[in-house]
């Protein structure tokens, strides 16, 4: 773990120091707690005198020790504010390059929390964490062997113990995490019956099945009422084996003292000092137990931003430079499949969308046409075949190159926290008032803006929560319409609540798509039939392509959708048996 | 600049300075003057709801003279750096002195330390009551900007002049304002507010001070707990802010008039923030009991030090032969063996007491949800059920089987050892509390030296993670558009950062000093030195040092260790909060001997009589409304969006109880019918589908899990999925969600086998879910014609020409009835049927040349 935190910190000379400081402060203080030795002697001596030199040596250990805490926090705490802050660069440099896949569920939310939370705990973790266990594993050992100047047969009984009670420390919580997992699984089923129970409840209820009974809740409930109990197999030792430990080494370091003294090794004034530091030695060992939770879970934190670092990245090729005169979108023979799909998404698909082109993608659900955007904007890595943009393969461009070249509109837009005009203003960040108003009128967002109470300065809320899916997709329409890309990708609304003016939106951008390529998958039946060519996908593969009245014509796979679609828009709600 | 104690205090505190520029001054009423400023630098941390800040004003008497006093912060606009004040316009004083006369141009310094910490309550409480005066204003429009539009807001002020009454107020749809005059009596705001069922309500009270203080008394004899009330004076009568003036003027008693008006006193239903208590009421006992038995465990385990003294004092003594030794040895062995099984026993009773209590609250939660309106289940709710049986749980669980223990032990064990010491020498342990006295200094200023940027690092944090949801979430947009160093996440984290350590790095020393006094070994050079000074000077016998250097070394850092348990036992406590919060929704009426419907062959009859149904009370979304349904028909509900269709509809599937009226299916009223017959007779096909983790033959077969393959088969023929389910991995047998994804318009189909299956007399059906995936609508809409064949169909229509071959329509707005009839018959009246009609004839044309 240390290793780890080294690395993130990335300075080597000032861990060094750290380090340095880490171990003097522990030599400080079993200094400290031996000065004990001759200083309580001398006090029970019955002649109290003799002690003060001693007490003034353990003052100025004391002190000293002092100083070195200080210097030990302040090093502490830059090293950690180092580490948040380049952890979080880092983090995002690499997110900015994963393969999307990579980032599943699980990934995003320790990605999350890697950007968010990660650089704080490390910062806390330097200063709470690492030095006073540094501190509790050092301090018992200098201590531990300390003694052997004084009576050998207690420094070995406490050099034995020091393991003893490592080990009684590191199977309490073995013990005790043992048990909390076997609670949280046992619950976790409960759980997520119960939640499913309310989710389902309205087709649960319609089926008569909403109660506990007849579920396979009843018997998911009894067991883990029966795991509740067994956990007493676990929590009881977890709860218990510490303190039996530390209180036997206490016994038997007394014991061995009191020996010593009994055969008359040590007088009856070392033996009290000797007790005193026996009790001292025990002292950081709780630390370690009030801590273990914290740096188990520093170790997770550590171990997240390390994984985000560690992710696979797209890969920036060498391609020659392209022909003069190279189609703005080309696939060629691309497939893809997604990791633990049993088949290709997107098989051997071939298609190339000139400048002035529009291209309607169209196909059932599950046909592949979102993944065909997706390899467009390179957010995967085909498995074969080339995707090209301006006759350059797209993984011969660098990230934030490959962005220039392409505007993209899904179907749900994804906004940003902030207003309305931030959100368009991504599309190109120094666009004048002008620009915008351009972009918004094209996209039927003026009318949004009009309505809006705060106009433009509308905030969207998270997500942009606050705007329906339509209004939304607007300003993710204007937002591409004003960075002006050679290349927009376009994923229409499906929703079929969002009818209205959409065709006014549809219409403008057919009347500015004269000087760039546009990509869309198409739903809409106007959309698909003011297309200049159809690329009609089942199964991942293309059916077939061309224009779209050709293919009409020739009443292939596309001509019975068309019709299918035709008939189904007109459909009247009546029975038929 | 002279400032005073409290400005030093302030700046000690961290509240750095700030410079406003006077942009342009506005009366809005004689009495209430707007003024915008130029702050530029105010923008450096994140504006709370109501926040406000501390004006520097100068005093015009004496030059170089500065009063405090706050003022709450208005409409900042990041983008041109600026924020309003407002203010009220009384008689006197040095703030209402400088912005009577003051220009454009003109600076203010102020500060901004403090925080309301306003936030809408979740759950959100069933009401708002405001109260304050003129200088209120400002900060309750703050607040009415951010409540939600479907909470009733009372707001009570008191005006100092009669024109007060048209100072602009952020409109709130639920809101009711109600003015009295002010008399310079400080009950009368009290006086005003009216005895009602408050329950579940949130006061907000920002007025002069002895009004507040009424205010609040009068709030706690409503039974608001206090978590429940933010009462803060804004002014003091008779007293300037900061300093003293003169005397309090006596008051002019008013008679009590009561301007809330007294409603109905409904039964207290009790609040929810105690839901918690509630929830652990039955436990109290068994874990009082608890801690006193975990009060002897500690001591016990302490008692073995005991013994070591004294082995000690015998041995110094010089009368400690090996016998004696043994003896008290053995004592040790004995007094520890015995601690430990008793706490043996002890965390066993805990486990046992545990595995019931939590089987307890699950199986109330599972009996609680059948209970629960239809209605209530949206996602939101989900995941309150999902908190309470997983997180929520655990904290219960950790609750009852460690916190209370842990906590009693640390109190026990330092307190024990504190009088232990005591006793043996009260001098010495006097000593021992200097550090702890040091500790307890230096953190209250550490803690009010960092309070002040709590709120900022609170709001940081949430951006923060909200920012890197939506980044991470929108990633693919990211690429496209916000990439690189000039990226929105990087530049929100990087002063996020330097947010964190301009915050923290001053603090350093401090922390570091606060942590270094409690070490153990500040405690052993405490305890040597007072120690050795005690026993040469002869006060002390050195033997009684030892108790000291064993127990009194840790003595600081187990006191600490306080703080830890607490805080884990107020999350335990917000944990049986939430769960209690879920055990008291409110539930559906249940019928005691519930009614059963005649059998019949065909459709049913269903009538809406009268029926009328609100979320919120005052808030109608369906009114009055009379329907009737006859059997084997097609009844389409249409109207502009928000018309109440969809509600209308979800009542027949009893989704919700009607607030008034009644849905009766042949005559019978639904709340009559047991849940199994209701749901045996209507059906309903939404947009939204259940599809359980189960084969698809468990799947399909919900409602009837005893029917055959056969019939299994048939109704999926009838929707138009059996081909795909033959095509699945296993057939009928595969389990959907985690082997088998079905796309949206083959879940539809799947939902409507399910229907055909079930076979209900009453359909209550959504449109949109014929077109809800346009790439396989075709074959869900051929499914639907199968489906409502012959049955009695309710359906929600968004698109006119779907329905126009229904036997009745429905017209609503705003959830009235307006229109009845058929098709033909409504296009041939004017009305809101025809102008809907023509607006979606545009849009159908264009489709029809497409
Ligand atoms: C958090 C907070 C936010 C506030 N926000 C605002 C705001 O946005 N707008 C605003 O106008 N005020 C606001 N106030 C109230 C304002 O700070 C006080 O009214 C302040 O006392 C006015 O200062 P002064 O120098 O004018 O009068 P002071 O010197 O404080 O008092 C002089 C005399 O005037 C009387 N007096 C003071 N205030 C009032 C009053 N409001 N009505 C009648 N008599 C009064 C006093 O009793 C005293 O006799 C806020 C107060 C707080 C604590």
């Amino acid at each position: 773990m240390i290793r780890r935190l080294i690395t993130l910190a990335g300075d080597r000379r000032a861990t060094t120091v750290h380090l340095l400081l880490l171990f003097l402060g522990a030599v400080f203080r079993a200094a400290a707690t031996l000065t004990l030795i001759p200083l309580l002697t001398g006090l029970f001596s019955g002649e109290p005198r003799e002690a003060l030199p001693w007490l003034g040596l353990l003052s100025g250990t004391i002190l000293v020790g002092w100083i070195v805490e200080i210097r030990l926090y302040r090093s502490g705490f830059d090293i950690g504010m180092k580490i948040l802050r380049t952890a979080e660069t880092r983090v995002l440099d690499r997110l900015e390059r994963v393969p999307l896949t990579w980032l599943d569920a699980d990934r995003r939310v320790e990605a999350r929390r890697a950007l968010t939370s990660a650089g704080r705990e490390i910062c806390q973790g330097m200063a709470y964490l690492i030095t006073p266990m540094a501190n509790a594993f050092l301090t018992p050992l200098l201590i531990g062997a300390g003694l052997a100047f004084v009576a050998w047969p207690l420094a070995a009984a406490a050099l034995l113990a020091v393991p003893l009670l490592l080990g009684a420390l590191w199977a309490s919580g073995a013990f005790s995490r043992a048990a909390d997992d076997a609670y949280a699984r046992a619950s976790d089923e409960v759980a997520t019956r119960i939640v499913e129970l309310a989710q389902h409840q309205a087709a649960l209820r319609a089926a008569g099945r909403a109660g506990p009974s007849g579920s396979a809740l009843g018997g998911a409930l009894a067991r883990q009422r029966r795991a509740a109990l067994r956990l007493l197999g676990f929590g009881v030792p977890g709860h218990l084996l510490f303190g039996v430990a530390s209180q036997l080494t206490l016994l038997a370091l007394a014991s061995t003292a009191a020996a010593l003294f009994l055969d008359g090794t040590l007088t009856g004034a070392a033996l009290v000092a000797l007790i005193v530091v026996a009790v001292r030695f025990l002292e950081p060992f709780t630390t370690f137990g009030d801590l273990a939770q914290a740096v188990s879970s520093l170790r997770g934190t550590i171990d997240r931003v390390v994984g985000v670092l560690d992710a696979p990245v797209l890969p920036v090729d060498d391609d020659p430079a392209p022909a003069v005169d190279a189609p703005v979108l080309a696939f060629d023979d691309v497939s893809f499949t997604y990791d633990g799909a049993d088949r290709p998404a997107v098989d051997g698909v071939s298609f190339t969308v000139a400048r002035g082109g529009t291209t309607a993608i169209v196909g059932p659900s599950g046909s592949g046409k979102s993944t065909l955007l997706a390899l467009a904007a390179r957010l995967h890595d085909t498995d074969a075949g080339t995707v090209r943009i301006h006759g350059r393969s797209v993984r011969s461009h660098d990230p934030l190159d490959l962005a220039g070249h392409y505007a993209v509109v899904h179907q749900n837009v994804y906004l940003f926290e902030g207003t309305l005009r931030d959100n368009v203003l991504l599309g190109r960040r120094d666009a004048d008032d002008d620009a915008l108003a351009s972009a918004a009128t094209r996209a039927g967002l003026d009318e949004v803006v009009a309505r809006l109470p705060e106009g433009w300065s509308t905030r969207v809320g998270e997500g942009g929560a606050t705007l329906s899916g339509g209004e939304r997709q607007r300003v993710g329409l204007a937002r591409a319409l004003l960075k002006d890309a050679p290349l927009l990708l376009l994923d229409e609304v499906t929703s079929a609540l969002d009818t209205g003016n959409e065709q006014a939106v549809v219409a403008a951008l057919a009347s500015t798509a004269r000087h760039r390529a546009t990509v869309i998958i198409a739903h809409r039946l106007d959309t698909i039939i003011g297309a200049d060519q159809v690329v009609f996908l089942e199964g991942g593969k293309v059916r077939e392509i061309g224009a779209p009245a050709a293919l009409i014509d020739a009443g292939g796979h596309f001509a019975r959708y068309w019709a299918q679609r035709r008939q189904a828009s007109g459909w009247h709600l009546v029975g038929v048996e | 600049m002279a400032r005073g104690f409290q400005g030093a205090m302030l700046k000690a505190l961290g509240a750095g300075d700030h410079v406003l520029e006077v942009l342009s001054v506005e009366d809005l009423t004689r009495h209430y003057r707007r003024i915008v400023f130029s702050a530029p630098t105010l923008f450096d941390r994140p504006f709370e709801t109501a926040g406000y800040l501390r004006l520097w004003v100068p005093d015009a008497a004496k030059p170089g003279r500065h009063h405090q006093r706050g003022y709450t912060i208005v409409a900042p606009d990041e983008a041109a750096g600026t924020i309003t004040l407002e203010f009220a316009m009384h008689a006197s004083g040095p703030a209402v002195t400088w912005a009577a006369s003051v220009e454009p141009g003109e600076r203010i310094t102020a500060s901004r330390y403090g925080s309301t910490k306003f936030a809408v309550g979740d759950p959100v409480p069933d009401g708002y009551v405001l109260i304050g005066d003129t200088a209120a204003i400002p900060a309750l429009n703050s607040v009415l900007a951010v409540l939600p539009d479907d909470v009733p807001v009372e707001v009570l002020l008191e005006r100092s002049h009669d024109d007060d009454v048209d100072i602009p107020m952020t409109p709130h749809p639920g809101m009711r304002v109600t003015w009295v005059p002010q008399t310079g009596d400080p009950a009368a705001l009290a006086d005003a507010l009216g005895e009602r069922d408050w329950s579940n309500w949130y006061a907000w009270v920002t007025a002069e001070s002895a009004a507040t203080r009424r205010v609040r008394g009068r709030l706690k004899e409503f039974g608001f707990p206090r978590s429940e009330i933010h009462a803060q004076a804004y002014w003091m009568r008779g007293r300037a802010m900061g300093t003293k003036h003169d005397a309090e003027t006596p008051a002019v008693p008013s008679p009590r008039t009561e301007a809330i008006p007294a409603e109905t006193p409904k039964p207290r239903e009790g609040w929810r923030s105690r839901a918690g208590s509630t929830l652990l009421a039955p436990l109290k006992g068994r874990l009082i009991l608890a801690g006193a038995v975990q009060a002897v465990v500690s001591l016990l385990q302490l008692a073995p030090f005991v013994v070591l003294v004294e082995l000690c004092r015998r041995v110094l003594s010089g009368d400690a032969d090996e016998r004696a030794l043994r003896g008290l040895g053995l004592l040790a062995l004995v007094l520890f063996l015995s601690g430990t099984v008793l706490a043996l026993l002890l965390i066993t009773a805990m486990h046992v007491l545990d595995a019931r209590f939590g089987h307890e609250v699950r199986t109330a939660i599972v009996a609680k949800l059948p209970r629960l309106p239809l209605g209530w289940f949206t996602e939101r709710s989900s995941g309150r059920v999902k908190q309470a049986v997983a997180d929520d749980a655990a904290n219960l669980h950790y609750l009852v089987t460690h916190a209370v223990l842990d906590v009693v032990a640390a109190v026990v064990t330092p307190l024990a050892v504190l009088g232990y010491l005591f006793a043996v020498e009260p001098l010495l342990a006097t000593v021992l509390l200097i550090p702890l006295a040091v500790f307890g200094i230096l953190t209250a200023r550490m803690v009010s030296a960092s309070s002040a940027a709590i709120p900022a690092a609170v709001e940081w944090t949430a951006r923060a993670g909200s920012e890197a949801i939506a980044y991470l979430d929108g990633l693919p947009v990211v690429r496209a558009y916000d990439l690189g160093p000039g990226g929105r996440l990087r530049a929100t984290l990087e002063k996020h950062a330097a947010f964190l350590e301009g915050w923290q790095r001053p603090l350093l020393g401090r922390r570091t000093a606060t942590d270094l006094v409690t070490r153990p070994s500040t405690s052993l050079l405490v305890i040597a030195a007072a120690g050795t000074g005690l026993v040469i000077a002869g006060v002390m016998s050195p033997v009684d040092l030892l108790p000291f250097l064993l127990l009194g070394v840790t003595f600081s850092t187990q006191l600490l260790a306080i703080g830890y348990g607490l805080g884990s036992l107020r999350e335990a406590v917000a944990a049986a909060r939430r769960i209690g919060l879920v055990l008291t929704e409110p539930e559906l009426a249940a019928e005691d001997t519930p009614g059963v419907l005649p059998a019949v062959g065909g459709g049913r009859s269903v009538r809406f009589a009268s029926v009328s149904f609100a979320y919120k009370p005052g808030h109608p979304v369906v009114s009055d409304v009379d329907i009737e349904l006859r059997p084997g028909t097609v009844t389409a509900l249409v109207g502009p969006s928000g018309a109440g269709k969809s509600t209308l509809a979800a009542l027949l599937a009893r989704f919700h109880d009607v607030t008034a009226g009644a849905i009766t299916i042949d005559g019978t009223d639904l709340r009559a019918l047991s849940t199994e017959e209701l749901y045996a007779t209507v059906g309903f096909v939404f947009q939204q589908v259940s599809v359980l983790d189960a084969s698809v033959r468990d799947n399909i077969a919900l409602a009837r899990p005893g029917a055959t393959d056969a019939e299994i088969e048939a109704a999926a023929r009838a929707a138009l999925i059996h081909e795909r389910v033959e095509r699945l991995p296993d057939g009928y047998d595969t389990v959907l969600g985690r082997a088998a994804r079905l796309s949206g318009g083959e879940e539809q189909r799947l939902q409507i086998a399910r229907a055909i299956l079930a076979d209900p007399k009453v359909l209550v059906l959504d449109e949109a879910t014929a077109f809800a995936d346009p790439e396989s609508e075709f074959q869900v809409q051929r499914a639907l014609s199968r489906l409502i064949a012959g049955r009695t169909v309710l359906v929600i229509a968004h698109r006119l020409h779907t329905v126009t071959d229904a036997d009745a329509i429905a017209v609503l707005d705003g959830g009235r009835l307006v229109q009845y009839g058929t098709h033909p018959e409504l296009v041939a009246r004017p009305g809101l049927y025809r102008e809907l009609w023509t607006a979606a004839g545009a849009t159908r044309e264009q489709e029809a040349h497409a």
